[in-house]
C-alpha cells in the first residue's frame, strides 16, 4: 500500500516532468488498476505477499540526454520508479549528471512490513484448539519502512572530487508484543516511531597511478516507542498460590538516541603495469543512550523478590558503546602474461561496553504468605563487555587465460579471538555465558572454468577446516562444491543451463554431533525459437538436512533434526504476433519438509499495441498457499490488472 | 514533512525548471562515431544503438576507444585481428576508464573477477536490452544475477523472502557485483552491517547484545534469500533454533542453558520468543525479555 501523499506526489512529478519527457530519448509509463479477490487466511497472505487492490504505477522510466552544448542543469537525467499504489513495495531512483560538474544519485524505497501468524511458532498452530487467546498472534507487526540515499559527487572529471551523501531510514507503525512483569508476560500494543539519518562528506582523488577516497559520516538514530496494555490476562493460565495474576493498566515509553561516527578510507596505488596495492580502513564508533519509564497496575507475582505486588513503576537509563575498526592491505601482481596473484592481510576489531541502571519500585507488595506489606525498591546495575579480534590472511593465484580454460586457487586463514565478560545480572544458569574463545579457520579454494563461444562451465571447490567451535552450530569441517554450466543448443535460440551447489558441514564433538547436508540445484531450458513463441522451463530442488545433539531444559539429551525437501518448478511461455503479445507462467514450490506446504503462482497476460507508443495490458494472477498440517493458514488469491503502457 | 516528501517536491521543481530551461532537443545528435567511420561501413547496425548509450552520447567514446587501432582488422576483417571486447580481455578496456569504480578488490573480495566473469557478461556495451536499467545491463538486474546464480531461484520462490521479484530491492541492495569489502561481496564490510543498514532497529548497540557479530551473525538464525519458515528463520520450530546453541553440552562452547523451569511440554515454553522478545539485543533485560 502506498501512502496517499506519496502517490499524489508521484503523479504530480510525472505531470511536471511531461515537458521534459517530450524531449527525452526514451520514456515509459505503465499505470493501471489492480483488483484482488482473497479467500482464506488474510493475515498469512499479508505476511507473505501483501498486495492490495487499487491504482498501480507499476513502472515509470525516462532517460534524457543532451549533447548540444546548450545550458541546462543536467546533460543526462534518468528516472525509474516502480511499485507505487496497490503494492507494499515501492522504489524510485534518479540519476542526474552534468559531465564536468556533478553526478547525482537518489534512491528511495518503501516497504510495508506486515506480520501476523496464527501462532508465534508455526508448529504451534495446533494450539488454536486450546482456545487460549494469549498464545495466538502474540507478536504482530503492521509497520512501514522508508529508506533512501542521496549521493552527490562534484567535478567527476577532475582529479580531486568532493563527495556528499545523505541517507535516511524511517520505521514506524503499530505492533503487538509481549512484556515481562513480575514473573509473567502480558500482551501490549506498541507504537514505534524510529528515524535514522546519516550525513557523509569526503574527498576522492583519481589519477592514473593512484586513487584514494576518504569519507567521514555522522549517523543519528532517534527511536520512540509507546506501549499500552492490550490484554489483561497474562500467560499464566492458573492462579499462583491462589492469587489471580492480571494486568489492569500499563503506560510505558522508551526513547533511544544513538549516534555513530564513521570514517571510511581507501587507497589504491599502481606501482607499475603489473603491480598494484590496495588499502582500506574503516572505523565505526557508535554510542547509544536509552531512557525508559513504565507505570503499571494489576496483581503480579515476582519470584525474584518473593512477593506479590499490585502496582509499580520502572525507570531505566543505559549507555552503550560499541567501537569497531577494520583495516586491510593487499597486493595484486600480474607476474607473467596470463597469470596473476594477490596477497592480503586484514584485521578486524569489535568491542562492546554497556552499562545499565534499572530502578524498579514495587508498590503494595506482600510476601507469598501475605505478610509484611510494604513497598520495595530494587536497583540493578549491569555492566557488560565483549571483545572480538580477527586476523585474516588471503593468498590467491590464477590464470587469466589458458586457451579456453581458466584456473585459480586460494588459501585463506582467519584467526578469531573472542572474550565475553558477563554481568552478574545476566546470570541465569551458571556457565556458558562468559569466557575467552579462540578459533582458527583455514580455507582452501580451487576453481576451473571452461569458456568457448556459446558454452561455458565452471567448477569450484572450497574446504574449511576449523580447530574448534565457539558456538554449538559452528562447523569444524565444511566442504562446498559449486557447478555452473551453460550451453547453446541452437545458436542464439536454444539454451540449456544447469547449476548445483553441495554443502556439507560437521562438528563431530561428543555432545554436539552437528551435521549439515544441503543440495541446491537447478536445470533450465530456454528458447527464442520464433517471434511467435519463446519459452523458459526450469526445475530446481532445495534439499536440507541438519541434526544437532543438545540438552533440553529438563536435562534430557536429545537430537534436533530439521529437514526441508523443496521442489521448484517454473514454466514460462511468451510470444507476439503483429499487434498482440502474450505470456503465461506457472511457478510452484512444494516443500515436503518439516513445515510442509505448496505455493503455486499462475499468471496470464495479453498485450495489445493499439498504436506504436500505446499498449493495453490485461493480466490475471492466481496465488495459492496450502499448509499440509494447518488448513487455517491456507489462502488463495486472484488478481486482475488492467494497465496502459506508453513508451517513446 | 518527511524527507521523502521533500525530495519529491524538489524533484518536481527540478523537472519543471529543466523543462523551461532546456531548449528544444530536436537537433541531430552529434555523431560521435565519426572518429571511426570506417568501422560503420561494415557495422552500420551498431551506430544507431550506440548513439543512444551514455558511452557515445555523453562521453564521446567511439569504436577505437575500446577496440584499439584497427588497421589490421581493416585489411583482414577476421575477428582475431581486433581486440574484440569479449571476456576478460575486455576488462582492460573497461578499466582504463572505470578503474576508480572497480577499486574494491579486497582480500576475499571480488569473486566475480576471480571466477572469470567479464564486464561484458553483465553489461551490454552496444545495446542495453533492458533499457531503463543503469548501467547498460544486459537484462533486468535480478534476472541477470539469477541467470548464473540459478541455485538461488528456488529460495526466492519460497513464501518468506526479501521481495526481489517485486522490485522493492535488488541483488545490488546487499551485494556489490564489482567486489566489496568483505565476503560474498556485501555492500558493507560484513553481513551484519549490511542487514542493519536497513533493519536499523536491530543495530543497537545494546547493553545486552545477543549475536551482533561477536559470535555468529544474522545468518546464524535467518536465511537471507528466502525461507520456508516465518521471519525467514532457519528452523520451523523456534525453540529448536534456540536450543541448538543454548545448551551446555559439552560445556566448552558459548551459549547458556535454559533453566529447568522451562518445561517444553507446556505451550508457553515451546516458543522462546514468547517471553524473550528482544532477541536482537536489549538494554533493559539481561535475559532479552523486553
Amino acid at each position: 500500500m502506498m501512502r496517499t501523499f506519496g502517490f499524489i506526489s508521484t503523479l504530480t512529478w510525472i505531470c511536471l516532468a511531461l515537458p521534459s519527457l517530450a524531449q527525452s530519448s526514451t520514456a515509459q509509463v505503465e499505470v493501471g488498476f489492480q483488483s484482488q479477490d482473497l479467500q482464506g487466511n488474510s493475515d498469512i497472505y499479508r505476511s507473505q505477499v501483501n498486495e492490495d487492490e487499487g491504482l498501480l504505477l507499476r513502472a515509470f522510466s525516462f532517460q534524457w540526454t543532451r549533447h548540444d552544448g546548450e545550458p541546462s542543469f543536467f546533460d543526462r537525467l534518468r528516472v525509474n520508479a516502480s511499485g507505487f499504489g496497490a503494492t507494499p513495495h515501492g522504489r524510485f531512483d534518479l540519476q542526474a549528471d552534468k559531465a564536468a560538474w556533478y553526478r547525482l544519485r537518489l534512491e528511495i524505497s518503501q516497504a510495508d512490513h506486515f506480520n501476523a501468524l496464527l501462532a508465534e511458532n508455526p508448529s504451534q498452530a495446533a494450539i488454536q484448539s486450546t482456545n487460549n487467546p494469549w498464545l495466538l498472534r502474540q507478536h504482530t507487526t503492521d509497520r512501514s519502512r522508508e529508506w533512501g540515499e542521496l549521493s552527490l559527487e562534484f567535478l567527476p572529471r577532475a582529479k580531486l572530487r568532493p563527495i556528499l551523501g545523505f541517507r535516511w531510514n524511517t520505521y514506524d507503525g503499530p505492533a503487538s508484543t509481549s512484556y515481562h512483569l513480575g514473573g509473567d508476560e502480558f500482551q501490549l500494543q506498541s507504537r514505534l516511531d524510529e528515524k535514522e539519518t546519516e550525513f557523509r562528506a569526503g574527498l576522492k582523488y583519481v589519477d592514473t597511478r593512484l586513487d584514494a577516497e576518504v569519507v567521514y559520516g555522522w549517523r543519528d538514530l532517534e527511536s520512540d516507542e509507546t506501549r499500552t496494555a492490550a490484554m489483561l490476562a497474562g500467560n499464566s493460565t492458573r492462579p499462583i498460590l491462589g492469587q489471580d495474576i492480571f494486568l489492569e493498566d500499563l503506560e510505558g515509553n522508551t526513547n533511544i538516541d544513538a549516534s555513530t561516527q564513521v570514517l571510511d578510507a581507501r587507497l589504491r596505488v599502481f606501482a607499475n603495469e603489473t603491480l598494484s596495492f590496495l588499502a582500506n580502513y574503516v572505523d565505526i564508533d557508535p554510542e547509544s543512550e536509552l531512557r525508559e519509564d513504565a507505570v503499571f497496575s494489576g496483581t503480579f507475582a515476582s519470584f525474584r523478590i518473593n512477593r506479590f505486588f499490585t502496582s509499580g513503576n520502572e525507570t531505566l537509563r543505559t549507555r552503550t558503546q560499541a567501537p569497531s575498526w577494520r583495516g586491510d592491505v593487499k597486493a595484486e601482481w600480474n607476474f607473467s602474461p596470463g597469470f596473476e596473484a594477490s596477497a592480503g592481510v586484514m584485521r578486524r576489531n569489535l568491542e562492546l561496553d554497556g552499562n545499565a541502571l534499572l530502578d524498579t519500585l514495587y508498590l503494595d507488595s506482600v510476601t507469598f504468605s501475605n505478610g509484611d506489606p510494604r513497598d520495595i525498591r530494587e536497583q540493578i546495575t549491569a555492566e557488560t563487555r565483549l571483545d572480538r579480534e580477527e586476523d585474516v590472511l588471503d593468498l590467491q593465484i590464477g590464470t587469466t587465460r589458458l586457451a579456453n580454460f581458466r584456473f585459480w586457487a586460494g588459501f585463506n586463514q582467519a584467526s578469531q579471538d573472542i572474550r565475553v565478560d558477563q554481568s552478574l545480572a545476566e546470570t541465569v544458569v551458571p556457565s556458558g555465558q562468559e569466557g575467552a574463545f579462540q578459533r582458527d579457520i583455514d580455507r582452501l579454494q580451487l576453481g576451473a572454468q571452461f569458456r568457448k563461444k556459446g558454452h561455458q562451465a565452471s567448477l569450484t571447490f572450497s574446504r574449511d577446516d576449523a580447530d574448534q567451535a565457539v558456538v554449538r552450530t559452528d562447523f569444524l569441517d565444511r566442504d562446498v562444491v559449486l557447478f555452473r554450466g551453460r550451453t547453446q543448443l541452437i545458436e542464439k535460440k536454444l539454451f540449456l543451463s544447469a547449476n548445483g551447489r553441495w554443502v556439507t558441514a560437521e562438528n563431530p564433538t561428543a555432545g554436539i554431533d552437528f551435521d549439515l547436508d544441503q543440495f541446491t540445484g537447478n536445470i533450465a531450458l530456454s528458447g527464442e525459437l520464433h517471434a511467435l513463441f519463446g519459452f523458459d522451463i526450469d526445475y530446481g530442488v532445495f534439499d536440507l538436512e541438519t541434526r544437532t545433539d543438545y540438552r533440553d531444559p529438563l536435562f534430557l539429551d536429545k537430537t534436533s533434526f530439521h529437514k526441508e525437501d523443496g521442489v521448484d518448478l517454473g514454466i514460462g511461455l511468451h510470444g507476439s504476433y503483429q499487434k498482440y503479445g502474450w505470456k503465461g507462467s506457472y511457478r510452484s514450490y512444494d516443500n515436503d519438509g518439516l513445515l510442509a506446504f505448496d505455493l503455486n503462482r499462475t499468471q496470464l497476460g495479453v498485450t495489445w499495441s493499439f498504436t506504436k507508443a500505446f499498449q493495453a495490458i490485461l493480466e490475471a494472477t492466481r496465488v495459492e498457499y496450502t499448509e499440509n498440517a494447518e488448513p487455517l493458514a491456507n489462502y488463495d488469491v486472484d488478481q486482475f490488472a488492467f494497465l496502459l503502457r506508453w513508451q517513446k | 514533512m518527511s524527507v521523502f516528501r521533500v525530495s519529491m517536491l524538489l524533484f518536481a521543481v527540478w523537472c519543471l525548471s529543466a523543462a523551461v530551461w532546456v531548449e528544444d532537443d530536436e537537433k541531430e545528435v552529434k555523431d560521435t562515431m565519426a572518429a571511426s567511420e570506417e568501422c560503420l561501413d561494415c557495422h552500420e547496425d551498431v551506430n544507431d544503438v550506440l548513439n543512444l548509450t551514455v558511452h557515445t552520447r555523453q562521453m564521446q567514446v567511439n569504436c577505437i576507444s575500446c577496440h584499439g587501432v584497427t588497421a589490421e582488422h581493416l585489411d583482414d576483417p577476421d575477428v582475431g585481428n581486433i581486440s574484440n571486447g569479449l571476456g576478460l580481455e575486455a576488462m582492460k578496456a573497461c578499466n582504463s576508464c572505470h578503474a576508480s569504480d572497480l577499486h574494491q578488490r579486497q582480500p576475499g573480495g571480488n569473486m566475480h573477477a576471480t571466477a572469470g566473469v567479464a564486464c561484458s557478461d553483465c553489461h551490454a556495451i552496444h545495446k542495453a536490452k533492458h533499457r531503463p536499467e543503469f548501467p547498460l545491463l544486459a537484462r533486468k538486474e535480478t534476472d541477470l544475477c539469477l541467470s548464473c546464480h540459478q541455485d538461488l531461484e528456488s529460495q526466492l520462490d519460497k513464501p518468506f523472502t526479501h521481495k526481489l521479484q517485486h522490485g522493492a530491492m535488488s541483488c545490488s541492495s546487499c551485494h556489490n557485483p564489482h567486489g566489496a569489502r568483505g565476503e560474498k561481496g556485501f555492500q558493507l564490510g560484513s553481513i551484519q552491517e549490511t542487514c542493519e543498514s536497513c533493519h536499523t532497529h536491530t543495530r543497537g548497540p545494546f547493553v545486552f547484545s545477543h549475536v551482533s557479530g561477536f559470535a555468529g551473525d544474522c545468518m546464524s538464525c535467518h536465511e537471507s534469500h528466502g525461507s520456508s519458515n516465518p521471519r525467514q528463520l532457519l528452523r520451523a520450530n523456534v525453540s529448536q533454533l534456540c536450543l541448538e546453541c543454548h545448551s551446555t553440552l559439552p560445556a566448552t562452547t558459548f551459549g547458556s542453558q535454559p533453566p529447568a523451569t522451562h518445561n517444553l511440554r507446556a505451550a508457553r515454553y515451546q516458543n522462546c520468543t514468547t517471553c524473550h522478545t528482544a532477541v536482537h539485543g536489549s538494554s533493559r533485560s539481561p535475559l532479552l525479555l523486553k
